[in-house]
């Protein structure tokens, strides 16, 4: 808990010599967490907690120099000073180019969520309770479950008349569905950030991962080598674009580390559907929707891909004034545009869908996706079966040119999109 | 030169004695953990500058509850102030809902008697910022004048002063260490190709980084100008050797994770009854322990107030012991091992690794090379996966170099994806070389979350796995 005001931290901050800009940004988390164990209460933990960073901004030799700092609850007004002087003795020591802090923006907002008018310890027994009844197999049981229900509250003050505030609430679940078989016993690994508490989107979910987990019981090695499309899920997807969109970021570009320029074809040859990505501040069921971003910038959603190729960058008002561009601030939500081919008709060809990777591996620079399959369902046109044991890898640039985009929409962290994307020319081993 | 301890957790000891013997009234133990931990990122990249607060800066207080049956945890900034109106806050905000009712089945926590210091021998008063951010700038600037190839270079040290108090009713710890992290990033270009190399140097002492860093600039770009030339492997079963970095991975991913003990406590991990079996090639041997090595988790008490320790987990092949925190030991009837971490005073304690290593063996790394007809050396830790219920792993390498006719080559191949069945690929070990090398530059996660700074190495190892 600070002692110290707001107003009393940006009277400190002003009377110090040689700050030309200041911002000052308060996170503030109430957190309710439980941990169960086979189903049994192990853990119960609250956390509160307030932390107050400060940047100040030297101007000085024609350049610009920032340098941040935590707050701690204790710290005195004599310590202030001193961080603070020694903050401004960094500054001076850099010498970045000159850019301007947004400015007179101010709004206090709540993202909308039911879980804001729920006490917290309703809200997790109900989302734990909805988790272990999804199970209803004698063979099967959530080994783990942790529910975190957080109230976030973050609160951004600069120099230049930006005052904004953003309430937002999340209920993040880690569950691990297990399945228990004669001789052996195995896992899959669930975790899930959510915006809201729908407790029936929990027990299908779940329900869902159990079918899959008494699959992974049953799942062999394939004997002969398989050679078929392969199909991404949300999780995948989420890795795969998020990747894809980093290189359209205005730092990126900035530091000269970027692979595409706008205009240049991310599908260089597309076979398939044509990618369109926009990025967007908001998307509904999204726990990393935002009103504004770090520096308390407005968030402005823009298309950063359309048709394949890269039509705009992305990023912070300090970047976009580097490279001339119009700021749309560091926006969170990736929006990928659906396809117009039904899942069903999908899964009806011959296919690797993939349930449970060790991590999906997508490098943007070394051209390359792939990973170890711990789970994948694999259809060659009349049966389908579990399949472990097996990895895959390619070329990720041939890869993106044989995209097919389901028409169904998933909603996941950041990433909402295709429900399934089904790609090409894998290497599966 | 030492260190000092903590001026704030000193000033609020008294509060945290106090704190425990309000709570002693309902609680049969009460432990409450103090961190004040600064970490300082000073970045210097080809265009821009920083000094800013690194990810793992923390202040704060974890008070833990226990009276049977659950534990309890609240976390917050501070501890001063009316201690019976505190307590009363803590107790009323860890109600649970009265739809929950079972609990597991636990024992009493152990609070053996202790009041000791630790303190660590350090440098970092002899540098100021200033200096830090001058020495990241000359670096920076002798690594762009190596080649105009280098598209974008980043010079970063990340130094960390960790303070911790540990008080319950019996014990008082205090500990004051500290630890700094150098990397140098390059983004080289050639053509339309890009490709980022990097290089590094840790160590408790700044003056040690920083006379590192800067002789490993060569080396640095001379591999970018190689990887910027790297083709995709060929995927299948080779003859490989693990550079210390790579076998510090294979380590952590295969054999760390299974044997977190609270994975036991959840059923979670297959090592559980594998104690006694051997699981690797018998030439084996691991460790992980807060005091096994000195690298980036050496502390002397984990967040548990549990001292800590050196834990051979496979001896000669055979799985002797795993590593736990202080829940997971109570709730197995063992003790705890010194393991217990938070990724900050506003997270719960798991079982965690710290220091985790395979002992050096007998062979020289050329022999190792030469034994090989075709196969390849890899390099470098990227990430890697465990799945400690059904021991597959996935350890990924920045790079590997072609192995023909017992030659090392200059056939670069990236990135390098391992994977197999922990067994398989830890039986497979054949030849282990002599020398030694821990490397305190990583993230470990629980899951996807709860990120920790641990180190992981050892010698080299000859083993046959797939790579894709």
């Amino acid at each position: 808990m600070q002692t110290m005001t707001l107003d009393g931290i940006i009277e400190r901050i002003k009377s110090a010599n040689g700050v030309s800009d200041f911002k000052i940004t308060e996170c503030v988390e109430h957190s309710y967490q439980l941990f169960f164990v086979h189903g049994k209460l192990e853990t119960v933990r609250c956390c509160e907690s307030e932390e107050t960073q400060i940047s100040v901004y030297v101007d000085h030799d024609g350049k610009r120099g920032n340098a941040s700092f935590s707050l701690s609850g204790n710290m005195s007004e004599e310590a202030l000073d001193k961080k603070l002087k020694q903050a401004i003795d960094n500054a001076l020591m850099i010498f970045d180019e000159p850019y301007s802090l947004p400015s007179d923006e101010t709004s206090d907002v709540c993202i909308e969520s039911n879980l804001s008018s729920l006490e917290p310890k309703e809200a997790a027994a109900r989302a734990a309770k909805a988790v272990l009844e999804a199970n209803v197999y004698d063979d099967c049981d959530i080994n783990a479950l942790e529910v975190f229900v957080t109230k976030h509250i973050l609160h951004i003050v600069n120099s230049r008349g930006v005052d904004k505030r953003q309430t937002k609430h999340s209920l993040s679940l880690e569950a691990i569905p297990t399945c228990n078989g004669e001789s052996e016993s195995v896992e899959l690994f669930e975790t899930y950030t959510l915006a809201e508490l729908d407790e029936e989107w929990i027990k299908k979910e779940i329900s869902a991962r159990i079918e899959d987990v008494r699959a992974r019981l049953v799942a062999k090695k394939p004997t002969q080598k398989i050679d078929c499309p392969v199909i991404l899920n949300a999780y995948e997807l989420k890795e795969l674009f998020e990747t894809l969109v980093a290189d359209c970021n205005f730092a990126t570009h900035y530091s000269n580390t970027n692979l595409f320029n706008v205009g240049d074809a991310m599908q260089s040859a597309p076979k398939g559907d044509r990618l369109n990505i926009s990025m967007k501040p908001l998307v509904k069921g999204s726990p990393a929707s935002s009103n504004f971003d770090g520096d308390g910038c407005g968030l402005v959603g823009r298309q950063i891909v359309k048709d394949g190729k890269v039509a705009a960058g992305f990023g912070s008002f300090r970047f976009a004034q580097y490279l001339g561009e119009i700021p749309t601030g560091v926006l969170p939500c990736i929006d990928v545009g659906a396809g117009e081919t039904e899942i069903k008709d999908m899964l009806a060809k011959p296919h690797l869908e993939l349930v449970y990777l060790s991590g999906l591996q997508v490098d943007l620079l070394s051209d390359y996706i792939g990973g170890e399959i711990r789970l994948a369902y694999y259809f060659d046109g009349e049966r389908r079966v579990p399949v472990t044991g097996v990895a895959m890898s390619g070329k990720l640039s041939e890869a993106l040119n044989t995209l097919t985009l389901s028409k169904e929409r998933a909603v996941l962290g950041d990433y909402s999109g295709p429900a399934k994307i089904s790609l090409e020319g894998m290497n599966i081993f | 030169m030492h260190q000092d301890l903590s001026t704030f957790l000193a000033e609020r000891r008294e509060d945290c004695r106090e704190l425990v013997k309000e709570l002693k009234k309902s609680f049969s133990y009460v432990s409450v953990l103090g961190v004040d931990a600064e970490c300082t990122n000073i970045r210097v990249t080809s265009r821009t500058s920083s000094v800013s607060d690194g990810a793992t800066a923390d202040c704060g207080f974890a008070v833990r509850l226990y009276d049977g049956g659950a534990f309890y945890e609240y976390s917050l900034d501070d501890v001063k102030g009316d201690k019976k109106e505190l307590a009363a806050r803590i107790t009323a905000a860890l109600q649970v809902d009265a739809s929950i009712k079972d609990t597991v089945d636990t024992r009493p926590l152990a609070d053996e008697p202790l009041e000791k210091t630790f303190v660590r021998e350090s440098d970092f008063d002899k540098y100021s910022d200033a200096q830090l951010l001058d020495f990241c700038k000359v670096t920076k600037q002798a690594l762009c004048a190596k080649s105009d190839n280098i598209a974008n270079a980043v010079v970063q040290l990340r130094k960390q002063r960790i303070r911790k108090l540990f008080v319950s009713s019996n014990r008082v710890l205090e500990q004051a260490y500290t630890w700094v992290n150098g990397v140098m990033l390059i983004g080289y270009r050639e053509g339309d190709k890009l490709i980022t190399a990097r290089e590094g140097a840790c160590s408790h002492l700044l003056g040690y980084v920083m006379a590192t860093l800067p002789s490993k600039i060569d080396k640095l770009v001379d591999k970018a100008a190689h990887l910027v030339h790297a083709k995709p492997i060929v995927p299948g079963e080779y003859d490989v050797i693990t550079d210390p970095s790579v076998t510090g991975l294979l380590a952590h991913e295969a054999f760390g994770h299974g044997v977190e003990m609270d994975m036991f406590v959840k059923d979670r991990a297959l090592a559980k009854h594998c104690m006694g079996q051997q699981v690797a090639s018998e030439i084996c041997n691991m460790h992980d322990g807060a005091a096994a090595t000195l690298s980036v988790a050496s502390y002397f008490f984990d967040d548990d107030g549990v001292l800590a320790s050196d834990t051979h987990i496979i001896r000669d092949g055979i799985l002797v012991n795993g590593i736990s925190d202080l829940e997971s030991a109570s709730e197995l009837g063992t003790a705890p091992t010194g393991n217990g971490r938070r990724e900050s005073h506003k997270r719960k304690a798991y079982t965690r690794m710290t220091n985790t290593f395979f002992e050096r063996g007998k062979d020289k790394l050329e022999d190792m090379i030469a034994s090989i007809k075709h196969g390849y050396m890899i390099f470098e830790t990227n990430n890697g996966m465990e799945d400690p219920k059904s021991w597959q792993v996935q350890c990924v390498a920045e790079y590997g170099r072609e192995i023909v006719d017992g030659k090392l080559t200059d056939n670069y191949v990236a990135p390098v994806v391992m994977s197999g069945y922990v067994p398989d690929v830890l039986k497979s070990i054949s030849m282990i070389s002599s020398d030694f090398e821990v490397e305190g530059a990583g993230m470990c996660g629980k899951g996807h979350k709860e990120w920790v700074c641990v180190s992981d190495g050892g010698p080299a190892l000859k083993l046959k796995v797939r790579l894709g």
